[in-house]
C-alpha cells in the first residue's frame, strides 16, 4: 500500500516540474448557455485534447507561441473550430465557446464528432445519458430516469412495480445515488411507475456499474450521478405536460440584478389520482408531488455559485376500517462553488444536506392511533473536488468529503406489545475520506489511473447503551489502465476496491420503507473488489460497440432477516441481530451495440451473468444445518434490450403534415428470476402447509415486453406541440412478477397445490402532450 | 490478439449462460414434520393431539397418505428424565 502511494505521488510530483502555455475555457448550448460535459476538445496542430467536465471546463497545455485551431465536436452539435494565437510561454488564453445543436435537416448535414469518444480518462463501466436519450425510452405515463437506466445492460429490474436498481449482482443499498453531488436516500414514488426525478429537471445522468474511480466511494456496487439542469441562460422558457393522472411544469431562464447575473430553473410535478378516483373507485388513495429548483449566479469567469433543492413527498392512505396512512419523500439541499484558482487548477466545493423519512400510522376508526412508526436518514455532507492538470501528460484529481448522518427508527402503539420489542434506535455517524487519483499518459497509446480513496467511519451517538461503537479506516485502491488499438478502438483494464458503512433493512425487493442504518461496532463494513476487462470499438461513424467482462466479489454484505420484522430488544438488541452476514460473487458480461445512424438513435443491449451470494443463518442445509449459497432474486442468467427511436423526419429530411414524427421502441427479453418453490406438506391441526425449497429451486417465466410509443411534434411561432401515444406491454404478455402456492380443493373438491401468480404491467395504452414554449 | 481472448471469454459466457440457474432439492426421501398445540395442564390426547405427518412429492399427494400411523413416538421430559409411549392414531372422520 505503501508503494502505491508513493508511486501516486510520483506521478503527480514528476507533472509539476512541467509548465507552458494554455488555452482554457468553457463550452456551453448555444441558445440556453448551459454548461456541456463530455464535449471533445482539440488542438488541430499538437493533438493535445481532453473532454469537459461537469462544468463544461477544459484545459490543455501549449508548448510553444504561435496560432493554433481548437477543435471541438460532440455527437449532434455542430462542429466548432475556433482559432487563437498564443504569444508568451506562460500565458494562458481563456475562451467562452458554445456549441449548435444540430437541426432537422441532419440528414443532409454531416456532423462531426461522436458521442463515443472516450477522453483523456479511462471511465470504465461509464453509461451517460441525457435528458433527451432519457425521453426517447418508453416509459408508462411520462419519461423516467430509472426506467431509462434500467433498461441498460447490466442493470436488472426485479419488478414492473419497484424502480430499485440491481446493477452487476448488487443490491439497491449498494448504489450511490447522488443528485448535484448530494447523496439521496430511497429515491423512488409508489408502485415505482412514476420517476423518481423529474426529467425536464434533470441535465445528464452518468451510471457507472462498476470499478468507479477514487472520487467516488461509500457504496460497493455501482454510482448514479444525477445532474440538474442549469436552466436557460439566454431567454425564459417553459415546458408543461399533462397527461390523465400528472401534470408537470418547468420554467427557466436568465436573471440579472445590476451588473450580476445568472439563471434559474424550477420544475414542479404533482399527480391527482385522488380526482380520478372519484369516477373510478378502486384506484389507491394516493398522490405525490415533488420538485427540482435551482438558482445559478455567475459571479466572474473564475467563481460560479449555484444552489440546487430536491423535494418529493407520498401518501397513501389504506381504509379497511381502521385507516393505514404512509407517507414518505427526501429532500435536498445543495451549495457549490465552482473556482479556477488557476488555469490548471479546476475546484468545486459542495455543501449538502439530505434526508428522507417514512412514516406509517394505523388510526382506529373513532380516530385512535393503534400504530405509529417513523424512520428516517439525514445527512450533512461537505466536499472538495479539485483537478490539477499540471501538463498534456498528467491530471490530478484529488479532494475530500465529511459525512454526518443521524438516522432513527421508533414505533409506538396501543396494542399489548413489550415496549422493549417496539424499536426505539438512534444512531448518528461521521465518515471522513480523502482521495488522489493521477490520469497519466506516457505515451499515445497508453494510460495509466492510479488513485487512493482512504476512509474513516466513527459511530457518534447511539442511544441505547448495549450497542457497541463502531471505528473503522481503510485504504481503497483503485487502478486502471488503457491500451488505444486505433483512433477509435481501446482495451481497457480495472481493479477497485471499496467499503460500505450505511446498510439497509429492506425485505426481498426494495420499498420506500426500508431503514438506513450505520453500522454499529456488532457489523464490519461491506467489502467488495472489482475487476473489469473492456473493449471499445466505434467501428463506423454512426455506431459503437461495447465489451465489458467483470467479476466482483463482496465480503460481509448484509441481508435483513425479514423473520424480525423490525421488531427490536431494546435492553439487549444490536444491529447484527437482525442481519445476516455473508459473503458473495458476481460475473458476467455486458455488451452494448450503439446507434446514431439518420435518425435511428439509441442501443441493443445483451447481458450474460451470475451472481451467487452465501449468508449466515439463510438458506439452511437441513441435513448439515449449513447456509448454501443461492442466486437472489435479481440473478440474471441473461438480458437482452432493444432501446431504439426512430426518427422519420430526420430520415427523410421531410415533416409529416407539418411535424416531426418519432417512433419509439422497447423491447426487454429477461431470464426469470430466481424463486423457492414447495417441496413437501405438513398439517399443523388446522390447515396443510408447504416446506419451501432452497431460495433458487426454480426459475420464474421468462421477462418479456415491448412497448412502443408514437410522438408528433409541431413547431409554432412559439415554441412546439407533442402529443404522443404510447401502449406499454403490447402483447399483454402475462409476465410473473411473484408466484404465490397454496394447498386447496381443486375443481373436483381434492386438495392439491394451487399456484398464483402476480402480474406486472398489463397492456396499457397511454395519451399525452407536451407543450413548451 | 485482443479479439481473440474477447471472443473466447464471451463463447465461455454464452455457453455457461445457457444453463439454467437453479439449486438442487433441499430434501431427499421422506420428510417428517410435527405441529402441535401443548396446552398447560392438558394431556396430549386424541383432543389435545400432536400431528406427525410425512411427505414424499408435493405434486401428486394423498392428504391420508400424509400421517404416520406406524411411528413409534416416546415422550421425554427433560428435567426428570421421565419417559413415555404414545400411540398414534388417526380419525379419519376429521379429514373426510
Amino acid at each position: 500500500m505503501k508503494y502505491s502511494i508513493l508511486m501516486l505521488l510520483c506521478f503527480i510530483g514528476f507533472g509539476l516540474s512541467l509548465q507552458a502555455a494554455t488555452v482554457s475555457g468553457f463550452v456551453s448550448r448555444a441558445g440556453s448557455k448551459e454548461p456541456m460535459q463530455y464535449v471533445n476538445v482539440r488542438v488541430a496542430e499538437t493533438g493535445a485534447g481532453m473532454q469537459t467536465n461537469k462544468k463544461g471546463y477544459f484545459v490543455i497545455d501549449i508548448a510553444q507561441a504561435g496560432t493554433y485551431t481548437l477543435e471541438l465536436s460532440l455527437v449532434s452539435y455542430q462542429s466548432l473550430s475556433q482559432k487563437f494565437s498564443i504569444s508568451a510561454a506562460a500565458e494562458d488564453v481563456h475562451l467562452q465557446l458554445s456549441l449548435v445543436e444540430a437541426a432537422i435537416e441532419l440528414a443532409t448535414v454531416r456532423v462531426t464528432g461522436s458521442n463515443y469518444e472516450e477522453g483523456r480518462e479511462i471511465r470504465p463501466s461509464l453509461i451517460r445519458s441525457t435528458t433527451e436519450d432519457v425521453k426517447s425510452v418508453v416509459s408508462p405515463l411520462e419519461a423516467d430516469v430509472f426506467r431509462a437506466i434500467l433498461a441498460l445492460p447490466g442493470v436488472a429490474p426485479i419488478s414492473d412495480f419497484s424502480s430499485g436498481l440491481y446493477v452487476r449482482g448488487g443490491s439497491p443499498d449498494q448504489n450511490l445515488i447522488m443528485l448535484d453531488d448530494t447523496d439521496v436516500y430511497n429515491p423512488n414514488h409508489f408502485g415505482g411507475v412514476f420517476s423518481t426525478f423529474n426529467a425536464d429537471a434533470v441535465e445528464n445522468i452518468n451510471l457507472i456499474k462498476g470499478a468507479y474511480p477514487a472520487k467516488y466511494g461509500g457504496r460497493l456496487s455501482s454510482v448514479l450521478d444525477v445532474t440538474n439542469r442549469q436552466g436557460n441562460r439566454d431567454h425564459h422558457q417553459g415546458t408543461a405536460r399533462w397527461s390523465l393522472i400528472s401534470s408537470s411544469a418547468t420554467l427557466e431562464g436568465p436573471w440579472s440584478l445590476a451588473n450580476q447575473n445568472g439563471s434559474y430553473m424550477a420544475s414542479f410535478r404533482r399527480t391527482y389520482l385522488e380526482l380520478v378516483k372519484a369516477f373510478m373507485p378502486d384506484l389507491p388513495d394516493y398522490y405525490f408531488y415533488d420538485g427540482h429548483f435551482k438558482l445559478n449566479w455567475d459571479i466572474s469567469s473564475r467563481d460560479m455559485v449555484s444552489t440546487s433543492a430536491y423535494f418529493g413527498k407520498d401518501r397513501l392512505n389504506f381504509d379497511f376500517g381502521s385507516v393505514i396512512k404512509l407517507d414518505w419523500g427526501n429532500r435536498t439541499l445543495t451549495t457549490q462553488w465552482v473556482h479556477l484558482f488557476s488555469p490548471r487548477l479546476f475546484s468545486q466545493f459542495v455543501l449538502s444536506g439530505s434526508d428522507f423519512t417514512s412514516n406509517l400510522a394505523q388510526i382506529s376508526g373513532e380516530g385512535e392511533q393503534l400504530f405509529v412508526r417513523d424512520n428516517g436518514i439525514e445527512d450533512i455532507s461537505s466536499k472538495a473536488m479539485l483537478t490539477y492538470k499540471p501538463n498534456n501528460q498528467h491530471q490530478a484529481d484529488f479532494g475530500w468529503e465529511v459525512k454526518f448522518n443521524d438516522t432513527w427508527l421508533r414505533a409506538t402503539s396501543s396494542y399489548q406489545y413489550d415496549d422493549n420489542a417496539l424499536p426505539d434506535i438512534e444512531v448518528t455517524s461521521l465518515t471522513s475520506s480523502v482521495y488522489i487519483q493521477d490520469t497519466w499518459d506516457p505515451d499515445a497509446l497508453w494510460t495509466l489511473q492510479p488513485g487512493l480513496r482512504a476512509s474513516w467511519y466513527q459511530s457518534l451517538h447511539m442511544n441505547l447503551e448495549q450497542i457497541p461503537d463502531a471505528s473503522y479506516v481503510n485504504l481503497d485502491p483503485r487502478f486502471s489502465i488503457r491500451r488505444k488499438l486505433d483512433l477509435a478502438e481501446s482495451v481497457y483494464a480495472s481493479y477497485g476496491l471499496y467499503h460500505q458503512y450505511l446498510t439497509l433493512m429492506a425485505a426481498d425487493f426494495s420499498t420506500p420503507f426500508d431503514v438506513w442504518f450505520p453500522l454499529d461496532g456488532s457489523l464490519k463494513p461491506g467489502r467488495s473488489h472489482h475487476f473489469l476487462l473492456g473493449y471499445k470499438n466505434q467501428f463506423a461513424r454512426d455506431f459503437a460497440f461495447d465489451i465489458e467482462f467483470y467479476y466482483k466479489t463482496y465480503q460481509n454484505i448484509l441481508e435483513y432477516d425479514s423473520a424480525t420484522d423490525f421488531e427490536w430488544d431494546n435492553e439487549t438488541g444490536q444491529l447484527a441481530d437482525v442481519f445476516h452476514q455473508g459473503r458473495g460473487y458476481t460475473y458476467g458480461t455486458d455488451i452494448m451495440l450503439r446507434t446514431y445512424w439518420r435518425g435511428l438513435e439509441g442501443f441493443l443491449g445483451l447481458t450474460l451473468g451470475k451472481t451467487k451470494r452465501t449468508m449466515k443463518d439463510s438458506n439452511i442445509d437441513p441435513y448439515t444445518h449449513e447456509a448454501q449459497s443461492y442466486y437472489p432474486a435479481y440473478d440474471r442468467s441473461y438480458a437482452a434490450n432493444v432501446v431504439q427511436t426512430f426518427n422519420l423526419s430526420q430520415f427523410t429530411g421531410r415533416r409529416l403534415f407539418g411535424a416531426d414524427f418519432k417512433l419509439g421502441v422497447n423491447f426487454a427479453l429477461n431470464s426469470g428470476q430466481p424463486t423457492d418453490r414447495p417441496e413437501r406438506i405438513y398439517f399443523d391441526g388446522e390447515d396443510f402447509g408447504i416446506i419451501y425449497s432452497y431460495k433458487d429451486r426454480d426459475r420464474l417465466p421468462a421477462y418479456f415486453r415491448l412497448d412502443l410509443s408514437t410522438k408528433y411534434e409541431w413547431l409554432t411561432r412559439w415554441g412546439s406541440i407533442e402529443p404522443y401515444i404510447e401502449v406499454i406491454n403490447v402483447f399483454n404478455r402475462k409476465n410473473v412478477g411473484f408466484r404465490n402456492y397454496s394447498i386447496g380443493p381443486d375443481e373436483n373438491g381434492e386438495l392439491t397445490l394451487l399456484t398464483e401468480d402476480s402480474g406486472q404491467f398489463p397492456i396499457l395504452p397511454f395519451i399525452g402532450v407536451n407543450v413548451k414554449w | 490478439m485482443v479479439r481473440s481472448i474477447i471472443i473466447s471469454l464471451l463463447a465461455l459466457l454464452l455457453l455457461s449462460g445457457c444453463t439454467d440457474f437453479t439449486a438442487g432439492p433441499r430434501f431427499k426421501g421422506d420428510v417428517y414434520a410435527i405441529a402441535g398445540l401443548l396446552v398447560a395442564g392438558k394431556a396430549i390426547t386424541a383432543e389435545h393431539p400432536v400431528y406427525i405427518t410425512r411427505s414424499a412429492d408435493i405434486q401428486s399427494f394423498d392428504p391420508l397418505d400424509l400421517f404416520v400411523l406406524e411411528a413409534d413416538v416416546e415422550i421425554l421430559e427433560l428435567d426428570t428424565g421421565t419417559s413415555w409411549s404414545l400411540s398414534p392414531m388417526l380419525d379419519i372422520e376429521e379429514f373426510t
